[in-house]
Order: structure tokens, then sequence, then C-alpha cells
């Protein structure tokens, strides 16, 4: 339905060229919701606008369906107003100065879509039972909570029935609870209208829950691409790992390898880990980034009983309480892990626990620029 | 004098035997042929009847300034040649059409208006710069349109003078004089000619305009070789001089008593006294020299109603359409207001003079729009402006 | 543009590839269509800017290819530097120092604390801007002057003394004039940002123990400065090119010239029989200009951080009016002063003089009032008839429809692309501002005549040469209102149009405009006040088709008609207070709002 191809973009600014995109390429199947997921500045939201045709690449391709919208060697750039997309963006863009109805009117009265005046109205009632709105057809547009601003945008972008759905950052400005609510709703009409999605993102949870896949990008590339659960499971590098969850990255050693198996220390700590964890080329005396999700850090006797040998003495350093789970800080001689435990386990400062990780939920990347890089880029996200 | 009526007026009531001796020039000896004076206007009448009915032109305020009495004016000109034409008049200050003809004409590009108005001491470096046809047969045709020509009472070249003979025509005059405050002073106690303002006892006591043309006059009496003293006298009329302004901004003050007195165009202030009775204001004139500017009319080069132009030019000189004037409107040659009597009391004995005067006044005046005395120029203008 | 690309691509082939491409995109661009309509006004003003400058360098007029540099040696008149300058500078900052003071504190009571009668005070400020200069001036010149003042006769007979010798008839008086002049437009541009300034960012600072005084000091001014620095700019740039004031206050020449009547002289003469001075006039326009283009480098600068100052405003904060509680009198004390010295005097002094023309107030005068001037024979008189008033309403309407059309489309490129060009056609609208009016005017109808000989086109003395006068010389102004009014709009909010399928002009006049539109009421009722009382192009430029009524209030007032101009200007007064007051009522308070920029 979707697909981009070796997309380029550099633009002049007062310190020089920047180059925003690096060769983005991927393809979105029909009935998909893609997400490109990354922080800000990694080139997402400028993916999307070049394929909305809000921005122009410098190079590539881009093409909607069969059709080229946007080929650099050709000069071909389709205009945003006939690539026949819908979108919905961040700001939701209401136009205050309309009513409900006349906002998703909009496109069927000025669009290059138009509909005969007669079925107008049928339409934008119909778009707008899709976002249960129908009762506030006749309202001014600001006079709508947030919420319901997204769900006119929806409607808005909807109604004029474009096969391809794009989205920026669509709920980053709701409120928690209503940010889990709005991205169910979005991903049931996406997929009960049938159409294909692309969305942008740098939520990963988000991410994670309404994407059938996820492109991870950073600095204008596309890192890793794959459903979510291998995302989650086999994350390509140190960033991924880190941006998927919240990790925690251990300076390590190498000190044994095995056909199956990889022992490294790191501190006070040795740990080992599957073969296929770590990268091909390892051998004793590498140092490599080792990464622990908190979520599978087990604390206590009773935890640690089936993780075997990676076990050892922690302090806690700090531990909060936020509900439905606890995160805690634990050192154990200077290495800090995070771990995250059920809400109602008490840990107090000072405490000494015992800690373990199975094997299985450990990984090692290798220690290079790029990864120290990647880390720092961790750091401000 | 310009118009031979006035002339007459200005001989019965006022003795000005000197202007008129020397007010001749080369003229006609006798009336001029009636005949072939008609036959002009009539080759100039069918000329006009060829050209657009709309013509534009400017004038100054002073007359015809209403859309009254323009379209009268225009009703008479209509009936008298049989025409059917409507005059737009544009009015504005002298310097702005000055600049703006000035403009076009370097520029070589077609003039908007078929007539123009403005002073004088302007119109040499119209006529020497060839921006001015003269009009072919213009004293025969003064004679057929103005009747006071034709019955020999007044001379052609009384009204299309000397050295702007068929270039430019009279329209109205203005006098120079002094306007004081009645309440501060009585002309006894003011200067009594142009030289006695330098005199350091009427240090900021009185207001000067920024135009040269008061004082050109003066200057005539030390050229061409004491030029140097008059700038002396000149320089101190600027330093004491309490203010440079145009008058019309300065009339109100000195009716509050701002200072005393101040140099100016003598119809300004009659006309102000006459819109304002009860001011303290009152007007004198010079013993030394009353210069006499007059506002002349002409049809420039590739005017787009030459002939229409020309015949308004002249058709304005007739004392009939003289007398369509507003009622505050001064009148020195043919108002019988009291306003108008009483100018022409105070002109009893002075000196008028005006540059076209004799051959002596005509050749400085040449002098003085030549680029020699450019520098002088520039002193002069410094020395009013108390630019050092 | 194509510069990045070789930069990038290296090389010619890939040069002329990218240039291909680039054409491509050009031509099938959404800014196509503003940029072209936006770029032509603007390259006519840096066209006349240049021909302003071309003009020094011949002796008379460009019609012969002769050069000279001889209109540059006034330069080496040292009256120039010792007079003259030191004069034009004292006004430029002093009227600087007079708007500010007044417009700073005004504008922070009226828009951000709780003063009462906020909406009819904010009207009273606008309407100080269609009193005529000439008319504040003149009513200056007879309020205080050391040897006629009203005021000074009065606190001479209260106070034991002989003489009160302080007088507007200088330089200061300029200033002073000028001051009270300009204020209603520096007022405007503070009263913006000042309304945006968030107040959670004052309360955080109070919250940390600042005192009031601080805060507003330390948090508040750095956030308002930019707007008070290029206010301050641009209230200079008029300052030293109006010349109807000075040519009041101090007259023509005299011992206070300033730049302003130098030029008058150099243009109109002044001499009988000399030859206008056309490259001395552009000699003097280039010497206006140059602090003025200073003052536009600054400006630009300013104007850059205060970009950068906008993202605090975030979103969905409500402005909070300070409550002042007591301070309240001082500051309606303070407003009162202003209107008095900006409006009630001079208009007191006008609506005196329409009565009873020459006289000083007193129980005699008060004898000897006639009304007779109020008669609508003498006022349609005054101004010049009913052609007069036709043009003077076409005038107004078209240079207020032109002006706005055009500032909407330069500010589009200006704010909504990332052309390089922007930042030219941002610079060259703001261009006319340093150009004084007069060498504007001057320079438009040499380039009209230059037409007309060229193309047999003729414009010259007709109200298109007008209009086109007054919309590139409000430009400078109206592209600020619209670059401020583009920058608030989200730029979402148009590409949703885009991509709901409307074409790029169909997204700006249904969704752009209609949502500035506040800000285009205002402006437009800015520029037809401005056009409706503009003096000195349109006095330069009168022809046979483009009487207008500011003029021939002028000449009224120039043939010694005093009462009759003074009654004719409290008409035109009255009729722009109506205009005002139904641009509020019509928009039921917007335009105001919108002025202070909520």
């Amino acid at each position: 339905m979707l697909k981009v191809e070796n997309l380029y973009k550099q633009y002049a600014t007062d310190n020089g060229v920047v180059e925003a995109l690096k060769g983005v390429s991927f393809e979105v199947q029909s009935g998909e919701i893609y997400t490109l997921l990354g922080p800000s500045g990694c080139g997402k939201s400028t993916t999307l606008r070049s394929v909305a045709g809000l921005e122009t690449a410098s190079s590539g391709l881009i093409a909607i369906g069969d059709r080229a919208v946007f080929n650099g060697a050709k000069a071909i750039n389709v205009a945003p107003e006939k690539r026949g997309v819908g979108m919905v963006f961040q700001s939701y863009a209401i136009w205050p100065h309309m009513s409900v109805a006349q906002n998703v009117a909009f496109p069927l009265i000025h669009g290059n879509r138009k509909v005969p005046r007669s079925e107008v109205k049928g339409r934008v009632m119909k778009a707008l039972s899709m976002v249960q709105l129908e009762a506030m057809a006749d309202r001014p547009a600001p006079m709508l909570s947030g919420g319901q601003q997204q769900r006119v945008a929806l409607a808005r972008a909807l109604v004029y029935e474009p096969n391809m759905l794009l989205l920026d950052e669509p709920l980053s400005n709701l409120d928690a609870k209503l940010r889990v609510e709005m991205r169910i709703e979005i991903q049931q009409i996406i997929k009960r209208l049938g159409l294909t999605g692309l969305y942008v993102t740098h939520d990963q949870e988000e991410a994670m829950a309404i994407s059938d896949r996820i492109a991870v990008m950073r600095d204008g590339e596309i890192l890793q691409e794959a459903r979510p659960l291998e995302l989650y499971a086999n994350p390509v590098n140190v960033f991924v790992a880190g941006f998927i969850g919240k990790s925690s990255f251990l300076d390590g050693t190498v000190t044994e390898v095995s056909p199956d198996s990889v022992r490294i220390k790191t501190g006070p700590i040795s740990l080992s880990c599957r073969r296929q964890a770590v990268p091909a080329a390892v051998s004793v005396g590498d140092r490599l980034d080792v990464v622990i999700r908190p979520e599978d850090v087990l604390v206590g006797e009773q935890d640690t009983a089936g993780v075997g040998g990676n076990l050892f003495e922690a302090r806690v350093e700090m531990a909060t309480f936020t509900g439905g789970r606890s995160t805690c800080e634990l050192t154990a001689g200077g290495v800090r892990i995070a771990a995250e435990l059920h809400g109602l386990r008490q840990l107090a400062p000072g405490d000494m626990v015992k800690v373990g990780v199975h094997a299985s939920d450990v990984r090692a990347f290798a220690r290079n620029r790029d990864s120290a890089s990647q880390l720092a880029a961790l750091e401000t996200v | 004098m310009r118009y031979p009526n006035c002339a007459r007026a200005f001989t019965a009531a006022v003795s000005l035997t000197i202007v008129l001796s020397v007010s001749a020039g080369p003229s006609l000896a006798q009336a001029p042929d009636g005949a072939q004076a008609q036959a002009a206007l009539q080759a100039l009448v069918a000329q006009a009847k060829k050209e657009p009915d709309a013509i534009n032109g400017s004038m100054t305020r002073v007359l015809l300034s209403t859309p009254d009495l323009i379209k009268q004016a225009t009703k008479m000109f209509n009936q008298e040649f049989g025409l059917n034409k409507t005059f737009n008049i544009v009015e504005g200050t002298d310097n702005t059409f000055t600049a703006q003809m000035r403009a076009s004409l370097d520029m070589d590009a077609r003039p908007k208006l078929s007539f123009y108005t403005t002073n004088a001491s302007d119109m040499q470096m119209f006529i020497s710069g060839g921006y001015i046809p003269q009009v072919k047969d213009w004293q025969l045709l003064l004679a057929a349109i103005n009747p006071r020509v034709q019955s020999g009472e007044v001379k052609p070249t009384d009204i299309s003078r000397a050295s702007f003979g068929g270039y430019a025509f009279a329209h109205s005059n203005r006098l120079k004089g002094v306007g004081y405050n009645t309440s501060l002073a009585s002309p006894k106690d003011l200067p009594q000619t142009y030289a006695e303002i330098a005199d350091p006892k009427y240090k900021g006591q009185y207001a000067i305009e920024p135009w040269t043309s008061h004082w050109d006059a003066l200057a005539y009496n030390y050229y061409p070789d004491r030029l140097d003293k008059f700038l002396e006298i000149m320089n101190a009329i600027g330093k004491n001089s309490y203010w440079v302004a145009q008058s019309h901004q300065l009339i109100p003050r000195m009716a509050q008593g701002e200072f005393k007195f101040m140099t100016l165009n003598a119809e300004v202030i009659a006309d102000y006294i006459s819109k304002n009775p009860g001011a303290p204001l009152g007007y004198y004139f010079m013993n030394d020299m009353t210069l006499l500017e007059t506002t002349m009319m002409f049809v420039p080069k590739q005017a787009p109603s030459s002939a229409t132009g020309t015949l308004w030019v002249m058709f304005l000189t007739r004392p009939d359409v003289q007398a369509l004037r507003w009622d505050d409107a001064p009148n020195v040659m043919y108002g019988e207001k009291p306003s108008d009597k009483e100018m022409k009391a105070k002109l009893d004995g002075k000196n008028v003079w005006d540059w076209q005067m004799n051959p002596s006044t005509t050749d400085y005046w040449k002098w003085l729009n030549s680029k020699d005395a450019e520098t002088f120029r520039s002193q002069r203008l410094k020395a009013i402006k108390q630019q050092r | 543009m194509a510069e990045q690309a070789i930069e990038l691509n290296g090389g010619l082939p890939e040069f002329l590839r990218a240039l291909r491409q680039r054409t491509g995109e050009v031509l099938a661009k959404p800014y196509l269509v503003p940029l072209v309509i936006g770029g032509i006004p603007l390259i006519l003003v840096v066209l006349l800017s240049l021909f302003v400058f071309y003009t020094t360098f011949v002796p008379r007029l460009p019609t012969k290819p002769e050069w000279t540099l001889a209109n540059w040696a006034l330069l080496a008149d040292p009256h120039l530097w010792t007079v003259v300058m030191p004069n034009t500078l004292i006004v430029g900052f002093g009227a600087v120092a007079v708007t500010l003071f007044f417009a700073g504190p005004m504008a922070w009571l009226l828009v951000r604390t709780t003063i009462p009668f906020k909406n009819t005070l904010l009207t009273c400020v606008a309407l100080v801007m269609v009193i005529p200069p000439f008319v504040k001036s003149m009513g200056w010149v007879l309020l205080l002057n050391e040897r006629i003042g009203i005021l000074n006769r009065l606190i001479v007979s209260i106070f034991p003394i002989d003489s009160f010798p302080v007088s507007t008839n200088n330089v200061w008086g300029i200033a002073w004039v000028m001051g009270l002049t300009l204020m209603p437009t520096t007022f405007f541009l503070i009263a913006g940002p000042m309304r945006q300034m968030d107040p959670a960012m004052e309360e955080a600072a109070s919250i940390c123990g600042a005192s009031k005084l601080k805060t507003f000091l330390y948090v508040g001014m750095p956030l308002v400065w930019p707007a008070v620095v290029a206010a301050g700019i641009f209230t200079f740039m008029t300052a030293i090119s109006l010349f109807e004031v000075p040519a009041i206050i101090v007259g023509l020449g005299g011992s206070t010239p300033v730049l302003a009547t130098e030029m008058f002289f150099a243009v109109y003469g002044g001499d009988s029989g000399t030859t206008i001075r056309y490259g001395a006039a552009g000699v003097y326009a280039m010497l206006m200009m140059v602090p003025c283009l200073i003052g536009l480098y600054f400006y630009f600068k300013v104007i850059g951080k205060a970009h950068r100052y906008r993202v605090v405003t975030g979103k969905g904060y409500r402005p909070r009016d300070i409550d002042i509680g007591w301070w309240k009198w001082p500051g309606l004390i303070f407003i009162g002063l202003f209107l008095l010295f900006a409006a009630v005097l001079p208009l007191l002094w006008l609506v005196w003089i329409s009565v009873a023309s020459f006289r000083l107030p007193s129980i005699d005068a008060l004898q000897h009032l006639n009304f007779g001037f109020y008669s609508w024979n003498y006022i349609l008189t005054a101004f010049g008839g009913w052609p007069t008033i036709r043009n003077t309403i076409v005038l107004v309407v078209a240079v207020c429809i032109v002006a706005i059309f055009l500032s909407v489309m330069i500010s589009w490129v200006v704010v909504r692309t990332k052309l390089r060009i922007r930042r030219v056609m941002d610079a060259a609208s703001i261009l006319p501002h340093a150009i004084p009016g007069l060498a504007f005017a001057f320079a438009l109808f040499i380039l009209a005549l230059t037409t007309e000989v060229w193309t047999g086109l003729s414009i010259v003395g007709t109200m298109a040469l007008l209009v086109v006068a007054n919309v590139l010389s409000h430009l400078s102004y109206t592209t600020r209102v619209t670059n401020a009014a583009l920058i608030q709009v989200h730029n979402e909010l148009e590409e949703a149009s885009r991509t709901c399928g409307a074409t790029p002009l169909k997204s700006i006049f249904f969704i752009l405009i209609p949502l500035i539109r506040p800000a285009l009421v205002f402006v437009t009722i800015w520029v037809a006040l401005r056009t409706f009382r503009e003096l000195t192009m349109a006095l330069f430029l009168t022809g046979t088709d483009n009487k207008v009524m500011a003029v021939q209030v002028w000449l009224a007032w120039n043939e010694g008609g005093l009462a009759q101009a003074a009654a004719g200007a409290v008409v035109m007064t009255i009729g722009c207070a109506i205009l005002l007051f139904l641009g509020f009522v019509v928009t039921k308070g917007g335009v105001l709002k919108r002025a202070t920029g909520n």
C-alpha cells in the first residue's frame, strides 16, 4: 500500500547542512498499522510529512498504492491535496472558526474529492457517528475538550474515505487515561474500516499497543523494523533495547565463551547468558554492554529460586511505590541495576537482598563508538 | 500694470506714473485690426473644437477656488466661444506644481495639464528651457478676446509683457508688504525700508518667509558690484529674525502677539483680516520698493488641449471673469470692497515695480536665474535661513 | 537553494540536474502565487530605494548619461554635522523617549491590569492617531510659548514671576509633539507582546521571593523587550522623516533646521528661479535612511530573538489581569495626562479656533464666537467638494484592500516557507519605512513619469499613483501585524486543509484568512486612518484626478483659512471617531482586543 524507498532529506540551516533523513526505506502492507518510533529529531515526523507531501525529500521514492507520489530522480512531487491520504495532527488542527460539522464537511466541500451538496450532511454525520460525536455536530469547535477535538480531527480525516491514514503523534497532547482510550479507539476504527495506517510516536508503549509493525528510528535512519513482540525480545542494538522499555546498562567483560553460553563479568557480578544473545564474534576479554530489563530482575529468595547461576547480593538504594508496581534501585559493588516488583512488595533503602536474572533475560551488545553514542542518546530521550 | 483696466484704476486712485511709463515695451500703437483678430480667434476656436471636451489645468486658490465659481466661469467660456468644455481645476501650492511640472518637462513627459499657474519669478526657467511655446498671433487673440484690449484701452503687452510676451499671461498680483500686530506696534515705529530691518533694534521682533522673492528688489539695488553689501544686510536680517516660516503659519501667531511684524504677501494678510474681522493685524508697504509679483498662466509644450488652454488663459484676463471671486478673496486691481480700496490707498505714493519694469531690472532678473548666480542664490538662501 | 545543491552534490552535471529538479519543484510549489504577488510590490520598493540612491549621482534628472559627485559635496558642509544632524537625532531619540515614556506604562496598565474604563481609554488612544499632526503642532505652539503660550501666561498670572521661559519652539518641542503624535502606533506594537507575556512566568518569579518591581524588571521586561526595541526603532524612523511637525513648530530654516525641512528646500526650492535639487534631496534622503537602516539591522536582530521568546507562550494559558488596587488612581491620572496632552488640548484648541479664530479664550472672545464655518457649505468647500470626498473614500478602500492582501501574501512567504528569499522579502517589506515620505513620493513620481515616457501608460496625477504610494509606504507596518498574526496560527491548521484536499490558495482563503481576521480588521482600520490623514505624499502627487480631503484641508489652512481648516479638521476627526466606533461595534470590541494582542 505504501512504499518508501531510500528517502533522503537535507536542508540548510545557519549551522550548516542538516541530514534529516539518511536513506529511509520501508513498506506498509494494506490493512496494516505501521509505526515510526523514535526520540524527537529522529526523522519520524519528517518521513510522515514527506509521505503526506507537506515536506519534500531531497531524493528517494514514495509510492502510495501503485502511484508514485514522489520520485526525486524523475522530479515527481504530487501536491498533498492530490495524494488522497487522511491525516491527523499532533495539535488536532481543528479550525476554531468553524463548527464541528463544518470542520468535518470541509474536505467534501473544498477538497478535490468533492461530493454533491446533498450528500455532504449524511457523510458528515456518518463520520461523526464513527467517533461518537453526532450530538456535538453544531458546537463551535473550540468548545470541545482535547479528546473530543482529536475525535473531530479523526472524523475529518476519515470523511472522504481515504485508503491511508497518517497519524502524527495524535495522542501526545492528551492526558494519560484518555491516551489509552483513544489509542484503542483509533486502532479499532482503522481495523474496522480496513485502512492502512502510518503512525508516528515517541511513546514506545503506545507503539507497542497499536502497531502491527514498528520501525525504530534514530538520526534519520531506521535501526530495526519488527513486530512489537520481536522488537521487545530481540533488539538489534543498545539503542533499541534501551528505547523499548527502561533497561539497566552494565559495563561487562567476557570471561568465558562456550557454544551455548557466554559468561560476562560486571563489577563483582558474574552473569551467564545465551550465546545468541551476544554478538557472534565474541571472545574472552571483549567488553560488552549488558542490558537487563527491570521487569526481568528477580528479587528475594523465593523469586530467584529457579535462575541458576545468575545470583548476587545487592543493596536497596531507593524504592519508589507507584501503585501497581514499585521500582527500586539496587547496587552491587558499584554496579547499579533497576528492578521492578509487584506493588505490594515493600523494600526499604539499606536492605540487603538476593537478586537473580534468568540467563535468557540477559542481552549484551558489542561495545564501540556506535554504542557509546547510542547510550548517550538514550540519556537524552 | 498687467491689466489695462487695473492700470486705469491705479492711475486714477494711485499715482503709479513710473510703472505706467516704463511698462510699455514693444507695443502696438493702435488697437489691432478687428477682422484679423477675429480670424485668428476663429482659427483657435476651430482647433479647440477638435480637442477633448474635458480639460485639466492648475490654478491657485485665490481665483475660482470653488466648484461653483468654476462652473460659472465655464458657462461663460462655453457661451462665448460656442464650445462645450468642462474644466477640472487642480489646486495646489505653487511649489508643488512647479516641482511636478519641472520634473515632467525635464523628463520630456507629456504634461498632464493644459494650463499651469505659477509665479512670474519661476517663469524664466520654463521659457528659457523651451518648455513653453509662444502663442501664435497672441496680440491679435488677446484683442479678440479681451474687450479692453480691443478698445485699445489696454495693450496686449500689458498682459503678457516683455520677455513673457506671448508665453505667459498675467492672472493675478501679489504685492510684497509688511504685516504687523496693531496692538504691539504702529507703522511709524517699524522699518520703512527693507534695509532698515537689519537695524539691531528690531532684533527678535519680526519673522520672515523663507522665500527669497521678498529680497529680490533689495538685492537689485546692490547689483552688480555691491552684492557683498547686500549679503551682509541680508545676513543681519536673517540673524536678527525671530522666526522663519511660511506666512500662513505665522499670521495667527503674530495675531497672538508673538512678534511685532513680518514680511509677507499683502494679499495673504488682507485675506486673513477679512476672514477674521477684529484681528489686531495691519499691513503697510515699504517706502523703498514694493515688489509686484505676478501670477502667470501658460500653456506648456505638448499640452493635451493647447488651443482650449490658450483660449481659457486669455479668457481669464477679462474683467468680467476676474470679477468672479469668492467673498473674501482680495482683488486689488478690480475689487471695490473696503479691503481692496484700503490696499490701493496704502499703495499711494509707494514705489511699485516688477522685473519687467525696465531693461535693467530684467537684466538683473535674467542674471539671477542663470547658472552664474548659483553661488549668490545659495548664499542668499543661507542668509535668510540663518545658516552659516 | 541552488548553492546548497552544489554544496551537496558537487560538480556541474549534478548541479544542472538539481537545478532542473529545483525549477520543477518551484513551479509546483504552493508558495508560487504568494511569492509572485508579494514579490512585485517589494521589487518596486527596492527599485524606488535604488532610484533615490541613483539620483544622488546625476546632475539633474536621470535623462542624460551624466555623472556627478557634486550632490554629495553637501556632506562637506559643517553646518550639516554641527546643527542639522544633531537636531535630527534629538528629534528621533526624543520622540522615542516620549512615546516609550507614555506607551510603556500605558500598555501595561491597559492590557495587564484591572484598571477601569479600559475599552473607552483604548478607543481614545486610537483616536489620537486621527488628529492631524499639523493640528497638534499648531496647538502646542499656542499652548507653550514664552511669548504667547496660554500655559505660560497662566503660570505667570499665578506665580510671582515675570516670565515662564519654557517653549515648544525648539527641537525639544518637535520631539515632544512628534512623540505625542506617534505614541498610538508604539502603544499598539508593545501592547500585543505585553498581553502575551505568560503570567505564570511572573508568578514563578514572585514565588521565588522577587518583589513585584524586580519581577517586572527581570522577568517581565526581558520578554517584552524585543517588542519595545522594535517599536522604538519604528518610532525613530518615522520621527526623523515626518515633515509636517518641524515645519510648523520650528518653521522652515531658522535656527533649528532638521533633515526633513532641509529636504523640503531641496525639492521645493524656495529660491526664486532655482532649479530643483533632485540629487541633494536624494542625499538628504540617504542621510535619513542610514540611521534607519542601522535601526533596521537591530530590529531584525531583536525580532530574531523575539522568535525564541515566542516559545515561552505555551498553549492554553489565559492572561490574567493584575489587580493594582489603589494604584489604579495614579494610573488613570497618567493616562488622563497623556490624553490631555495628545488629544484634548489640541482638539479644544482646534474647536476654539474654528469658532473664535485668532482670539485667545476670554470672556470677550466668547461674545465673538462664530459658528459660521460649521455650515455644510463651508465644510464642503474645505473638503474640496463631493468629488474629493468620493476620491478619499475610493483611496482609503483601495489602499486597505490592496495593502492587506499584499501583506498577507508577503507574510505567508516570510512566515510559512523556508525559502532563503523570505529574509530578503522581510527586509524589503520594512524598507519603505526608512525612506522619508517626500523622497518616496518624489521617486514614485519620477518612476511614473519614466513609465509614461517609455510605455505611454499614464498614471501621473491619477488615483492609482496615490494608491501605490500609500500601499507601499504602509507595507512596513501591515506586514509586521500580519507576520505576528501568521506566527500565531499553527502551521498544522493549514496543512490539515491541504491533506483534506484543498489547494494552497483555498487553504489561505478558507482557513488562514478567517483565522487572522481580527488582526486584519485591526490593521485595516489602522491603514484606513493613516491613509485618510496622509498628507506629505498626497500633496506632492496631487494631480487632476486624485484630490483628497487631507490635502484640501491643508490647502485651506495654507491659504489663510485658519478657521475653515480647523472646522474641516474637526469634522474629519469626528468622522474618524465614528469609523473607529463602528469598527469597534461591528467586531464587538475585537479590534481593540486584537490591537492589544488578545
